[in-house]
Parts: structure tokens; sequence; C-alpha cells
């Protein structure tokens, strides 16, 4: 990059540059700072400058060797890059924005989109300059590396019915979803658990449910899988709305509940394992 | 998940809060008894703060109703939040419940 831009560079103009490279699956950033200001990692919703190697500019010379460095941006984590027309921002006293304080604008800013980012950062650079002059061009650019996937292995035990509340709940921050998709995964989840722990094995048995969540385009799916007997609820006769109360059996509401709440419930059986299935579209923000 | 109940002249309101489900249902039920057990006059349910319902929980509701019509005793739910009328609706609960 530096050579072909060098070759062009008949004004001597010079340019700062940040490139990486994110592999989403490791997460695994390998970047190259040459004289850019170092992007903010927010890690695990604290914001730090990023440790890098600085090279010099783009188009000083020809035959630079850039050095690259590499971190960790984990599931969660978000990257701000900035150009230094957001730092050197100034009041009408003539004071830089500075660094300082876009750390600590950032601070308060956990768990939110990039938009939220960027959107609250623009806001708050046209307040600090209101009245001043701008000078420079600002371009601000937040990368966040979601959760693609979540998983929990339980015990076919009640009080294992906590945990995997907690990792559906924790959906809300992870993928910014509206209480009431996170709700009723959490209620359909539940159900189709309370069921496997209650029937799929037999009194004194201990058994493991494996329960993964992950997000496939639109839809947030749950696979659920055990080793008790065979089971498919799919095949659970429909409860009948119909009926007065006195015959309104109190059973079977679960999974009426499960199959009401979700787009799709599949249910297949693996070698030894019951493997539930449940989709559903939501609504991303 | 709280269960305040409270005695009036002639009724028992039940204020409930929190989320109920298979973990703490029989916890739930055993706060609900006292406004169950030698009462008169009709029975209130506040679900105003009620946030979180389980099938588990539906069931219950099934059996105090099945209970209170035995029993000639009126059981209303008050505030129930549009969440939860959602489910009472899946469930067809809000045709054999009292809805204020």
């Amino acid at each position: 990059m530096n050579h072909s831009y060098f070759e062009s560079n008949e004004e001597n103009i010079f340019v700062t540059l940040f490139v990486g490279i994110l592999d989403l699956s490791s997460g695994v950033l390998d970047f190259c700072n040459a004289g850019h200001n170092p992007p903010i990692h927010i890690d695990k919703g604290v914001p730090i400058i990023l440790d890098t190697l600085v090279n010099i500019p783009l188009g000083v010379f020809d035959d630079y060797t850039y050095a690259s460095s590499s971190c960790i941006i984990e599931t969660g984590d978000m990257l701000l890059l900035y150009t230094d027309g957001v730092t050197e921002a100034r009041d009408i006293g003539r004071n830089f924005y500075g660094e300082v304080k876009l750390i600590r604008e950032l601070s308060q800013l956990i768990y939110t989109t990039p938009r939220d980012v960027v959107d609250t950062l623009v806001d708050s650079v046209a307040e600090f300059e209101a009245g001043g002059i701008s000078h420079d061009d600002k371009t601000l650019m937040a990368i966040k590396r979601n959760l693609l996937s979540l998983t929990c292995t339980l015990r076919n035990e009640m009080e294992s019915l906590t945990e995997a509340i907690e990792t559906i709940k924790s959906l809300q921050q992870h993928w910014n979803m509206a209480s009431i998709e996170v709700m009723n995964l959490r209620l359909a989840t539940e159900e189709a658990l309370v069921n496997i722990i209650s029937y799929a094995y037999l009194p004194g048995e201990s058994g493991v449910i494996e329960l993964i969540i992950k997000r496939e385009d639109e839809n947030v799916v749950i696979e659920i899988s055990d080793q008790g007997i065979a089971f498919d609820p799919t095949l659970w006769e429909a409860v009948d709305l119909s009926v007065s109360i006195e015959e309104r059996k109190t059973g079977g509401m679960g999974i009426h509940l499960l199959k009401s709440l979700m787009d799709e419930v599949t249910y297949t059986r693996r070698d030894k394992y019951n493997c539930l299935t449940l989709k559903k579209k939501i609504t991303w923000k | 998940m709280e269960v305040t109940v409270i005695n009036e002249q002639n009724q028992t309101i039940a204020k409930i809060s929190g989320e109920i489900d298979s973990t703490n249902v029989t916890e739930f039920e055993a706060l609900l008894a006292p406004a169950i057990i030698s009462q008169t006059g009709s029975l209130v349910l506040d679900c105003a703060e009620m946030s979180y319902i389980s099938s588990a929980v539906l069931r219950v509701f099934l059996l105090l109703e099945k209970q209170s019509r035995a029993a000639n005793r009126e059981l209303i739910f008050k505030h129930v939040t549009p969440e939860i009328l959602t489910l009472f609706k899946m469930t067809g609960f809000d045709s054999i419940f009292t809805l204020e």
C-alpha cells in the first residue's frame, strides 16, 4: 500500500492509516498502525487506548518496513477508530476535546450498539465545539464483535433452570433485543427444559442437557438436547381451548405455549439423543 | 417474587410482583395460601407488578379458578400486563378468568 501510494504521491502528502483484519471466529485482530491515532478498544465495557506499534505514515519513505501487531477482541467488545479531527476539536476557550474526554464519554456507554457510540460521540463533539470554529474533518467508526452463539451444559435438576434463564436474559444485552422477545424465548426454553427435567430421566437418574442459542440470519435458534427416553413434544396433542373449565386439563400447557410462542419447533431422535430445535424470527433493532 | 396479602371487608387482595417460574412456583403457592385459606368474599389478584409467569403458574391459576368456583367465591385478575395477557389468550384463559 505504501509503495503504490508513494509512486503517485507527487505532492508529498503523507497519509495516516490504521489497517486491520479481524477474524470473527477467534476475535484475533491483526493490525498495522501507520501514524494514525491509536483506536480505542472497549474491553468488557472499559475503554482503553489500543497498544500499537507506531509506524510512519504512508507516502514518506518508499522502502520503510511496516510492523504489525495483534490483539484479541472478545465477543461483546468494541473497537472505535477515529481521525484526529475528533480529539483536536476545540471549544470556545481553544481547549482540545482530547483523548481523556473521549474515554470518559465511552466509559458511560457500556452495552450499546456501534450506532449509539458514533451518534453519542458526534453529539458530544458538536456540543464541545459549539461557538468555536471547526477545523478538521471528523470520522468515527465503531465495530462490535457480536456473540454468535451461547451454550450451556445443564444437569437435569430444577436448579439448573436458573442458569439457563440467566443465559437467555443476557441476550438482551448481547444482541440488543427487545425485552418481550427475550421473555418469549425464555418462556419457550423454560417449558422445554422443565419437561426434560421432569420426565426424560428416571427418578434419581442424573443426566445432562445441552443448550445452544445462536443467531441464524433473522432468527434465534435454540437447540436443546438430552439423552433421556425418546419423547417428541411436537406430537403432543394440542390443548383443547374450547372445553369448559371443569374439563380443562392442567397438563400440556407448557408444550402448547412453546409451540404458540415459536415459529418452528422440530424434534429429531439422533442416536440416543433427543434434539429439540426452537426457531423464532426476531425484529432486530 | 413477592406476594402481599391484604384483607378487606368483602375481599382479599393479593398483590403479586416479580417473576414466577418452575423454580419458585412452590414458594409462590405457599405465599398465596393465606389469601385462599379460611377467607371469604372475593379474591383479587393484583398482577400489575407480575412481570413473568410460566405454564407452572398458569396451572396454579387454573386450579385456583376451579377451587374458587367450587367454593362459590369470585376470583378476579386485576391489572394484568399486556405481555401476560398474551399468554392468557394463547391458553384460552382470557375466556375462563375474570379480568379487570
